[in-house]
């Protein structure tokens, strides 16, 4: 049927099936900047058009209803200002302001945010945060807290009233900016870019909604991938009959486990060996949660393949599920895993369903335990949650031009995707290219060689270019999640309030695969139990037990997300010593910087644990922790609220009290001679660089900070830095964006390579002042402002270098790789605040604050690292109230979409606010540590430590749910 | 798949709608406005899009006001201009969908964690639709299994005030018990309560006792995945107590 759409004031005239929903259509127009997060409930506003001036899910109409309207897309606002000969009327204030506050992080809901706004000036130009927050409910962005994005907002309102231009900074100084508070306690390098808030490289083509994320390139002949989950959490398909799939029209394959090699593997995304077992094939006979594939359709179209899963008809043979991870290793438990090609890592045993096991002892817990005057016991529970990142995973892939394997995909790690792709696929790794383009979020799922093999294999089979993109469903019941846990916390205190030994017992879910369920769950105690050791003598031999069992259950499995097994650790160990100070009568700050480490000390796990390694004993350098606790409490204002009655109470309003908790915190810095990165770097003839990166930006900025490492050591701008990450036939191997590693390893990786670089450009530099007869060491030279500089003040552009190096004389392209592993693992500290209302009556809690003061050693892009933390803390804040994925007994999911799997809209959010305290550490770039995991660690554990203030319910599981409140009360 | 569509229709009146109707009652799919889940059921062969067709005006009377089936949620928020409707329609749904979903599309898939059904049950509009031209009330609307119909229009008694509350774990979440009441012109109060997926009838309130006797009758079996009745019951007698505060709290001022 021909209809003709109007978009930003242009009809275009466009063929459109009956059922094609508007947003379908607009993307096949080449407006990319309305996005599917893959929904089928209007949930996630990723889709958003103007229509009429209004903000609408353009996935909930059909195409045809949009006829003889006016639609408006980001396409139709501002662009670049210059495009070579052509002026542009530049980008708008509004896409300026989300370039330059930090709103851009993966981009993927930028667009959207972006009309939203638009619409709510065309009621005001002086709208409240309040009507912000309300035009920016319907959008959901995962990584930002919506904290940049409304304040980019209400400063584009403002800069039109008082009609500024978009770029003109001389006039805004009465404006405020977006910069977070930063207290240093040491820094030592005077510095050019690192510590500049420069913008995302990549947020200026984001606002724009330009062609960037996998799903936005479309080839000719594409075939549209969809996979048929299974209904029944443990079961053997006994037959499977897909031949009227096939004969249906405009099907091109459909793959069962008849059909496939069986390969085993695993989908965890990390180096080889992969430290965990080997359990699972690309489709088997026995499925294994509700959700696991059972097989594999690519039609002409998304609709005919749906389709064509309703037409395979599947006769299971159901078995007894394990849903509980209770029930694991009972007597006489199911077997999950009974598959003869079981490939064991470590302890792993599938007769007793247990995946993975840990027994660390570090020094004598039992002898701790006998020295102490109290000891506390306790068992906590964690729930599963998922990551939610906005954009589903998604990849393309196709046969290029010498038969070799493209896979096209959201994900981070792409060095990984090849490697752990080819033996599945039967290629070898030669003949496969990963390309990563922009990703719209990932938080460690992503992670995950999650669907690469469902496209390979399709186009394996057909030839021809396939496509597969999660729904939000599939999301939920197919793709990884955290693992949920069962914590028994034991710890031996003296009465002064040392600790004498602390001891944590895990028994962990991995769900129906193996993935990540070692490494998640030894950084469950490493990194809580790690920050503590004791007081006094203690500090030399802390005495810590940390034990673990890793179990398979018939739920869907669980894997990496951001944090990586460490708020797992924390919920216990904080509320349990919350429940100590408040029962010894100590002051819980106190108690806390009384038994946690110091510079000098060992990590105490270091010297017992390395990821299933041998183990790398590492002396702490840098801990910023207690300056961490001194900002926040200022920020919070702990000291005039904590132990205040009147603070606690709210006048007419005895149903409700007011509570407020602290949390402290460690994470890593990358996993020690392992996590590994390379960078290549090469000038240009304008002396702008190439860097070639393997390092993952998943949104993060990562791409940014690196072109800062190697524009500081180059003396040039940071846009003289063109970053391209990653693809596996054009930039070095990196693992990958995990373990928050990005900028400690990748970016020494950059540093090095600059370094060679600059030292080049300095020889050469040396040749033209001598030929001015300036002589000087090439050490004396400095390069900055896009020159080198003699120490008598002479001088010569880069640009000049750079000319002469490729083409005047001794020609030479001047470039550098560079790697880097790390012996260490410097953790960031951080100090978590919050501050709660409960309501007595009915359990309901309402988190008003939450405050984190960072110790992430130097910033190096204040910021984006304040995106990261303020977006984690949200994060870390469903996790403390509101999210969790429950199964029945025959594991069929509570959660199947953003509405009941609640994450948090701009119109509820707490004030979100961090602190970073900058320390110098020497083993990293320019004083760098890891930012990115850490913000995920405190918030449960001080929202759940603000409800216990407030009202002295002390949950013991997460999320502090109404219900569970209101039940320790009624108990009380 | 055959693309084996042959019309697409936009009607000018509710009077042509309901021609084409008798002619071809089997082969019809409506479009009406917004919707979560926009699909088109096999059989389906003429596409009858009612956006022009005069079903999303406001009438205000009197005694009331009547809003047509395809205005959207936040078309129906302005009509009702009610803070304690707003606070409903903000928990449930941001202003995207409220911008978007159409009443009609509304109605044939709300249950009872609905936190706006909750509102409207309190409200008592009269609904009328293709399959019930004459109105039907709300709840029986609802329980006829409206998938598929359309609704025309609804139409709302005035009324005084609507109070609502809820409780969810987070302030926009879906709530895991809620109750609304709204005092009628002739001061009547009218409870309705929800949180599980049951769409219970609305009761007419004399006492604040009574209520509570209502409310323990309706949460007795209330346990689901989301909570549990012991604590339904328990909270709808807090919420309902606070609702009907709110309600004297509006009358006072
Ligand atoms: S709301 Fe349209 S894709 Fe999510
Ligand atoms: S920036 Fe909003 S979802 Fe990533």
């Amino acid at each position: 049927m021909k209809i003709i759409l109007r978009v930003n004031q242009t009809d275009f005239p466009v063929e459109v099936k009956t059922e094609e929903k508007l947003l379908t259509v607009l993307r096949r127009l080449g407006f990319l900047s309305a996005r599917s997060g893959g929904c089928v409930r209007g949930e996630c506003g990723a889709c958003t058009v103007l229509l009429d001036g209004k903000p609408i899910n353009s996935c909930m109409l059909f195409a045809l209803q949009a006829q003889g309207h006016e639609i408006e897309t980001v396409e139709g606002m501002g662009e670049r200002p210059h495009q070579a000969w052509k002026e542009t009327k530049g980008l708008e204030i509004l896409q300026q302001e989300f370039v330059e506050s930090g709103s851009v992080q993966c981009g993927y809901c930028t667009p959207a945010m972006i009309l939203a706004a638009r619409a709510l000036f065309e009621k005001t130009l002086e709208p409240t945060e309040e009507q912000v927050r309300e035009a920016l409910s319907g959008v959901l962005c995962r990584c930002t807290a919506y904290v940049k994005p409304v304040q980019a907002v209400l400063r584009a309102a403002e800069k039109i009233r008082n009609g500024i231009k978009a770029l003109d900074h001389q006039q805004e100084e009465n404006i405020s900016r977006y910069e977070p508070k930063m207290v240093t306690i040491d820094q030592r390098d005077e510095t050019a870019m690192i510590g500049k808030s420069e913008i995302k490289l990549d947020a200026i083509k984001l606002v724009q909604g330009k062609q960037a994320f996998t799903a936005d390139w479309q080839m000719p002949g594409m075939l549209y991938a969809k996979v048929l989950p299974s209904p029944y959490a443990h079961a053997i398909i006994k037959s499977i009959d897909a031949s009227q799939a096939r004969a249906l029209e405009g099907v091109e394959c459909v793959l069962t486990w008849e059909d496939l090699p069986r390969v085993v593997h695993s989908t965890a995304g990390q180096s080889d060996p992969i430290p965990g077992p080997l359990d699972m094939f690309s489709l088997d006979r026995k499925v294994r949660f509700v959700g696991d594939r059972v097989a594999m359709v690519a039609a002409v179209s998304p609709e005919i393949a749906e389709k064509a899963l309703g037409l395979i008809k599947v006769e299971y043979e159901e078995l007894e599920p394990i849903i509980d991870m209770r029930d694991a290793m009972r007597d006489g438990a199911p077997i999950i895993h009974d598959e003869e090609e079981y490939v064991n890592f470590a302890d792993s045993d599938p007769s007793i369903n247990l995946a993975a096991k840990i027994r660390i002892d570090i020094n004598d817990v039992e002898k701790g335990f006998a020295e102490a005057d109290q000891i506390f016991e306790q068992e906590y529970v964690v729930p599963k949650v998922q990551q939610a990142h906005i954009e589903p995973h998604v990849t393309l892939t196709y046969w290029d031009e010498d038969d070799r394997l493209v896979i096209r995909t959201s994900t981070q790690v792409p060095f990984h995707v090849r490697r752990m792709m080819a033996p599945v696929l039967g290629l070898p790794v030669k003949r496969i290219r990963v390309i990563k383009p922009r990703i719209g979020g990932g938080f460690g799922n992503k992670q995950e060689v999650l669907i690469e093999d469902v496209a390979g294999h399709l186009t394996i089979a057909t030839g021809k270019p396939v496509l597969y993109e999660m729904t939000r469903e599939e999301e939920f019941i197919a793709s990884r999640s955290r693992h949920p846990m069962r914590v028994r916390m034991k710890t031996g205190i003296k009465n002064d309030g040392t600790m004498t030994a602390n001891e944590m017992y895990a028994l962990s879910d991995t769900g129906a695969y193996g993935c990540h369920a070692l490494t998640v769950t030894g950084n469950t105690g490493q990194k809580s139990m790690g920050l503590y050791v004791g007081d006094g003598e203690y500090r030399k031999k802390p005495n810590i037990r940390f034990y673990a069992d890793i179990v398979y259950t018939n739920t869907p499995p669980s894997g990496a997300y951001r944090g990586y097994g460490v708020p797992q650790g924390y919920w216990p160990l904080d509320r349990h010593f919350e429940h100590i100070t408040r029962s010894i009568g100590m002051d819980p700050i106190e108690f806390r910087l009384k038994n946690c480490l110091r510079p000098g000390e060992y990590q105490p796990f270091s010297t017992a644990w390395n990821e299933g390694r041998e183990p790398v004993p590492e002396i702490i350098q840098t801990v910023g922790l207690e300056e961490c606790v001194r900002q926040g409490k200022k920020a919070i204002g702990w000291d005039e609220k904590f132990g205040n009655e009147d603070w606690h109470t709210i006048k007419g309003k005895p149903h409700l009290r007011r509570g407020i908790g602290v949390a402290t915190v460690m994470q890593g810095t990358a996993i020690p001679y392992l996590d590994m990165g390379g960078a290549h770097l090469k000038i240009n003839d304008d002396a702008s660089f190439n860097l070639m990166v393997g390092a993952t930006d998943l949104g993060t900025g990562s791409d940014t900070v690196l072109a800062q490492i190697a524009a500081e050591v180059l003396g040039v701008r940071t846009d003289d830095i063109i970053v391209t990450s990653s693809d596996t036939d054009t930039t070095p191997f990196d693992v990958g964006a995990y373990a928050s590693s990005t900028t400690y390893i990748s970016g020494t990786a950059v540093k090095k390579a600059a370094e060679e670089v600059a030292l080049k450009i300095k020889k050469r530099a040396k040749v033209f002042f001598e030929e001015k007869e300036t002589n000087c060491a090439v050490e004396d030279i400095v390069l900055k402002d896009k020159m080198a500089v003699a120490p008598n003040g002479e001088s010569i552009k880069l640009e000049q270098i750079a000319l002469d190096s490729l083409h005047w004389r001794n020609q030479e392209q001047i470039m550098a790789s560079a790697s880097y592993v790390s012996p260490n693992s410097p953790p960031p500290f951080a100090a978590q605040f919050a501050t709660v209302l409960v309501d007595l009556e009915t359990g309901q809690v309402t988190v008003e604050d939450l405050i984190m003061a960072v110790d992430s050693g130097v910033i190096i892009n204040p910021v984006t690292a304040s995106g990261q933390i303020e977006g984690g803390v949200a994060q870390a804040l469903g996790y403390g109230v509101s999210e969790e994925m429950v199964y029945d007994q025959r594991g069929l999911p509570r959660e199947v979409d953003l509405m009941d799997y609640h994450i948090f809209r701009a119109d509820e959010m707490p004030r979100i606010e961090a602190i970073f305290v900058q320390t110098y550490e020497e083993t990293g770039p320019f004083g760098a540590k890891a930012v990115a995991e850490i913000p995920l660690d405190g918030a449960a554990p001080a929202i759940g430590n603000a409800v216990m203030d407030a009202c002295g319910a002390n949950i013991f599981d997460n999320p502090v749910t109404p219900e569970k409140i209101w039940r320790a009360l009624k108990k009380d | 798949m055959n693309e084996t569509v042959i019309e697409y229709l936009r009607p000018g009146s509710l009077e042509e709608v309901m021609r084409l109707r008798d002619d071809n009652p089997e082969r019809i799919k409506y479009l009406a406005g917004g919707s979560f889940k926009p699909t088109l059921e096999d059989g389906k062969t003429i596409i009858v899009d009612l956006q022009d067709a005069g079903l999303d005006c406001l009438e205000i009377t009197d005694q009331g006001f009547t809003i047509g089936g395809l205005a959207t949620l936040q078309d129906l928020e302005t009509a009702l201009n009610s803070p304690g409707f707003y606070q409903a329609l903000s928990t449930e749904y941001g202003l995207n969908v409220r911008n978007t979903l159409s009443i009609s599309n509304y109605l044939a898939q709300a249950n009872g964690r609905s936190p706006v059904l909750i509102c409207l049950l309190a409200l008592n509009p009269v609904v009328y639709s293709l399959e019930h031209p004459d109105g039907l009330s709300l709840r029986d609307f609802l329980l006829s299994n409206p998938t598929g119909d359309v609704v025309t229009k609804v139409k709302f008694p005035k009324f005084h005030k609507l109070s609502y509350e809820g409780v969810g774990r987070s302030p926009k979440d879906l709530p895991l018990v809620s109750v609304t009441a709204s005092r009628q012109m002739d001061g009547c109060i009218r409870v309705a309560c929800g949180g599980t997926i049951e769409i219970w009838e609305p009761f007419e309130l004399l006492q604040q006792v009574d209520g509570i006797k209502q409310v323990s009758n309706l949460y007795q079996n209330a346990d689901d995945a989301w909570a549990s009745a012991e604590y339904r019951l328990d909270v709808a007698q807090v919420l309902l107590r606070r609702a009907l505060q709110r309600l004297e709290r509006t009358q006072e001022a």
